[in-house]
């Protein structure tokens, strides 16, 4: 009974297709999708720099060490210090793993050119000497930021931010946020590869398609919350989030860390 | 038609695939077996040229297939066309609004005229007893419709080779003999069939050729049915997965 | 639109961080609120942050070739309302910030401002206006384009008032160099011709499919929408009654950070310099502040001066236009 309606298969279907696609340069699809492939790489290995022992450092300590040299870089009219501080991020860097090394370095000439694009009209309205500066600071604060995003995972961010007392909801927040964000990036590259393998032509509808990925992504955001909810509920949730505040010890590098972040920040008054 | 010699995948201290030998001809059953993790999946994006291999030669009908040959959009979309792929969560497959809109995405693309589509997209939907879905919205339909849909959607493409992850999992049994039924009809009507699964008994009957894959993401097995068939201790170790 | 660091200076950065802290203070506890009645809202909130910041990093194709992202505020402010939008608009940056470099650390505070306040609120405001007419789509396009416009808007006077406030000795620009006759342009052309439509065409796509397939996932002002809209709107104003203190504010906060130069040393100097002399803004707080109304003006204002006048008018404008939607909305009610 059941292969019978096998034999209407229509004639189409089996025979093969002459099928030729028109040329097209489109390809943000794959952009997307190498995106995303980043994105989820983050999530797996950075475990490689904070088994060395150099780096196992305090994440707040960190932190509030980036912020002030950002600050004191932002607010400098020294080249001297400038260079100081650069030279003192470069050796932070030397000290790390090559892998980690490189994923700092490479980012660089990206964002030379992006800065450079953005300052260069300027020449006209200033001299060169304020476009230069400009052009190094902005790029010592870029390898700051690398560095402090290098050495510090997702959970530790969330360790600094409980340390520095915002409120418990907000941090019940970014736990989820960064719990699914794995999940819903998992789900939108599924989405975006399943789309690109049924790109075999011109889609003139192309944002009504790609609006409908994350309008679906929406829904089933909602509906996982919901789920998820559930599921805390099953598990004597009552609207209340208590953060044990874990004490992170402070080591021989993270003292070395703040005395030399001290030593700048003197350096920068005088 | 499919060729892999010495492919590897992933880091040498995690490789998901390793040193995969494999070639595939025209019209065959494949049926990929093996533990969750074991690199099936893998194996099916790197088909589907989602991913390229770290090392090693992967070529369709003769033609070398890898970051070079995808930059070109024509073969990409050609590619595509020949080689269908359905997901093992048909979720990610369907964004559009109504059944019909989801099975006509892909002749629309194809530039066919409206008539054609229209055409396609009855076919499809009778030929997989779907029709009283057509106006429904993908999001809302059973685990089952979802399949049967996404399915639609990429045979209305007319691909040549059609890959299936796991088509089975999470169906009913009714459901499930639907699914095996429909892929032995289009291995009749000539088409190259690549299907993964953990229930080799229910599948024995249909394909032509095993694939084991074990827990260090190698070949331990490629024979075919027939042999598989003659071996009870194989026959044993199969169903045992 | 995400600001990176060095493209303010850290006066306006402290300043904008101030501007938006009643805001974050206004979301937690209208959000706290909501998870009273409604407890599945905690998750909810963690997911659409992680949305948001999907939407933010997936690249849209724009014709030319090239590609713009969509930043979703308007989008999230009607899907989920705009104080949970905020909220989760905020966590996305914030992650952004401090895990991917996109925006800067110190800078957090303007793209705060800018994406996860006047976006969603503007786009939800312009919005629920349309929606009293039953135009929920005319309202999700225009809020959407409207919203992001207004945010390059306040992104461009950002970055403009940095040259004027912002100068060495020399009256050379310490920071972001582009004086607002030429931000603004630039941040009104790219965004009224491209970004903005993108926006506006997503949100409204991405609406719609909701809307068709799933009409109860939107946001629905609790049971008396009247009564909410009035507290929201009365809590905007305090908002920008605020900011309307604290401009003037970041004005002297710019002066009493770094008086390294005296100001009696300073006034040769610039005029030495001749054109490219600008006011220092050290000045403004200074003791020779009186005297010194020089012809280096913005739209022939002087500066400091230009900039408290814009500062205003930016907040009367806000005042009238919103009082403008209100009046229309009690008129049909």
């Amino acid at each position: 009974m059941k292969n019978q309606k096998y034999l209407n298969m229509p004639d189409w279907l089996s025979s093969p297709e002459n099928y030729s696609p028109v040329k097209q340069k489109n390809t943000f699809l794959q952009q997307n999708r190498g995106r995303l492939l980043n994105l989820l790489s983050l999530f797996s290995d950075k475990t490689e720099t904070t088994s060395q022992p150099l780096n196992r450092q305090n994440s707040f300590i960190q932190l509030l060490t980036t912020i002030t040299l950002i600050l004191l870089t932002s607010l400098s009219r020294n080249i001297s210090f400038i260079w100081i501080i650069y030279m003192y991020q470069f050796l932070q860097i030397a000290l790390l793993p090559k892998l980690n090394m490189l994923t700092i370095l490479k980012r660089i000439p990206i964002n030379l050119v992006f800065v450079l694009l953005f300052i260069l009209p300027s020449f006209f309205l200033t001299d060169a000497k304020t476009v230069i500066f400009f052009v190094l600071k902005t790029n010592l604060i870029l390898i700051i930021v690398s560095y402090f995003m290098n050495t510090n995972t997702f959970f530790d961010i969330i360790i600094v931010l409980k340390k520095c007392y915002f409120p418990d909801i907000i941090i019940f927040i970014i736990d989820i946020t960064i719990k699914y964000l794995k999940i819903l990036s998992e789900s939108l590259y599924a989405m975006t590869s399943a789309m690109e393998l049924r790109s075999v032509g011109v889609n003139r509808h192309q944002y009504q398609s790609l609006s409908n990925l994350f309008g679906s992504l929406y829904l089933k955001t909602k509906s996982t919350a919901l789920e998820m909810y559930s599921a805390m509920e099953a598990r004597g949730f009552t609207g209340n989030y208590h953060f044990t505040r874990t004490k992170q010890r402070l080591n021989l590098s993270d003292i070395t860390q703040t005395c030399i972040t001290i030593f700048l920040i003197t350096l920068f008054f005088n | 038609m499919f060729s892999f010699s010495n492919i590897r995948y992933g880091y040498t201290d995690k490789l998901s695939l390793n040193n995969i030998n494999l070639s595939i001809k025209k019209n065959e059953f494949v049926c990929l077996l093996g533990p969750n993790g074991s690199g099936k999946s893998t194996l099916f994006k790197l088909l589907n040229g989602l991913i390229y291999p770290s090392d090693g030669q992967y070529t369709f009908n003769d033609q070398q297939i890898n970051a070079h040959f995808f930059k070109n959009s024509v073969n990409a979309k050609k590619f595509h066309q020949q080689v269908g792929f359905v997901f093992q969560n048909s979720d990610v497959q369907l964004f559009n609004t109504t059944v019909y809109d989801e099975i006509a995405f892909g002749p629309r693309q194809m530039g066919f005229p409206e008539p054609e589509v229209n055409k396609r997209v009855i076919d499809c939907l009778t030929l997989l007893n779907i029709n009283k879905l057509e106006n429904r919205v993908p999001y809302h339909l059973s685990g089952g419709e979802k399949k049967l849909v996404a399915i639609a959607s990429v045979l209305s493409l007319n691909p040549d080779v059609l890959v299936l992850d796991e088509p089975l999992t999470g169906l009913t049994a009714q459901a499930q003999e639907n699914i095996i039924s429909i892929m032995q009809g289009l291995h009749n009507a000539g088409k190259t069939i690549i299907m993964s699964t953990h229930n080799f008994t229910q599948i024995k009957d249909y394909v032509t050729r095993f694939i084991e894959f074990s827990e260090n993401h190698t070949i331990v097995l490629d024979a075919p049915t027939k042999l598989v068939l003659t071996n009870s201790d194989l026959m044993v170790h199969l169903a045992s997965m | 639109m995400h600001i990176p660091d060095n493209y303010l200076s850290p006066q306006t950065c402290i300043t904008m961080f101030v501007a938006m802290a009643p805001v974050w203070a206004i979301s937690v506890s209208k959000v706290k609120v909501q998870i009273k009645e409604k407890k599945e809202t905690v998750p909810l909130l963690g997911i659409a942050s992680s949305l948001s910041f999907l939407i933010m990093m997936f690249n849209l194709p724009v014709p030319g070739g090239t590609t713009a992202h969509a930043v979703g505020g308007t989008l999230l402010a009607i899907l989920l309302g705009p104080w949970a939008a905020s909220l989760s608009i905020t966590v996305a940056l914030l992650l952004q910030a401090l895990l991917f470099g996109d925006g800067g650390i110190l800078a957090f505070g303007a793209n705060a401002f800018n994406m996860a306040f006047i976006m969603p609120f503007v786009g939800y405001f312009i919005y629920s206006f349309f929606k009293r007419f039953n135009q929920e789509k005319i309202g999700a396009f225009i809020g959407a384009y409207v919203g992001i416009n207004l945010a390059a808007l306040i992104v461009a006077v950002e970055l403009g008032i940095q040259p004027l406030l912002f100068q060495d000795q020399g009256g050379n620009p310490l920071y972001a160099p582009y004086p607002l006759s030429i931000s603004v342009p630039a941040m009104a052309l790219t965004h009224l011709l491209v970004v903005g439509w993108v926006e506006a065409i997503f949100t409204v796509l991405v609406f719609s499919f909701v809307k068709k397939v799933s009409p109860n996932s939107i946001y629905l002002a609790g049971n008396h929408p009247q009564s909410n809209v009035k507290k929201m709107l009365s809590r905007f104003y305090l908002i920008i009654g605020g900011l309307a203190v604290l401009s003037p504010l970041g004005l002297l906060a710019s002066g009493t950070a770094w008086g390294e130069w005296s100001a009696s040393d300073i006034l040769p100097t610039l005029t030495q310099n001749g054109l490219k002399a600008h006011m220092p803004a050290g000045m403004a707080h200074g003791l020779d502040f009186k005297p010194f109304l020089p012809d280096y003006s913005l739209f022939g204002v002087s500066l400091p001066l230009g900039y408290i006048f814009s500062a205003f008018s930016a907040v009367i404008i806000f005042i009238i236009l919103f009082k403008l939607v209100t009046h229309e909305k009690s008129k049909i009610s």
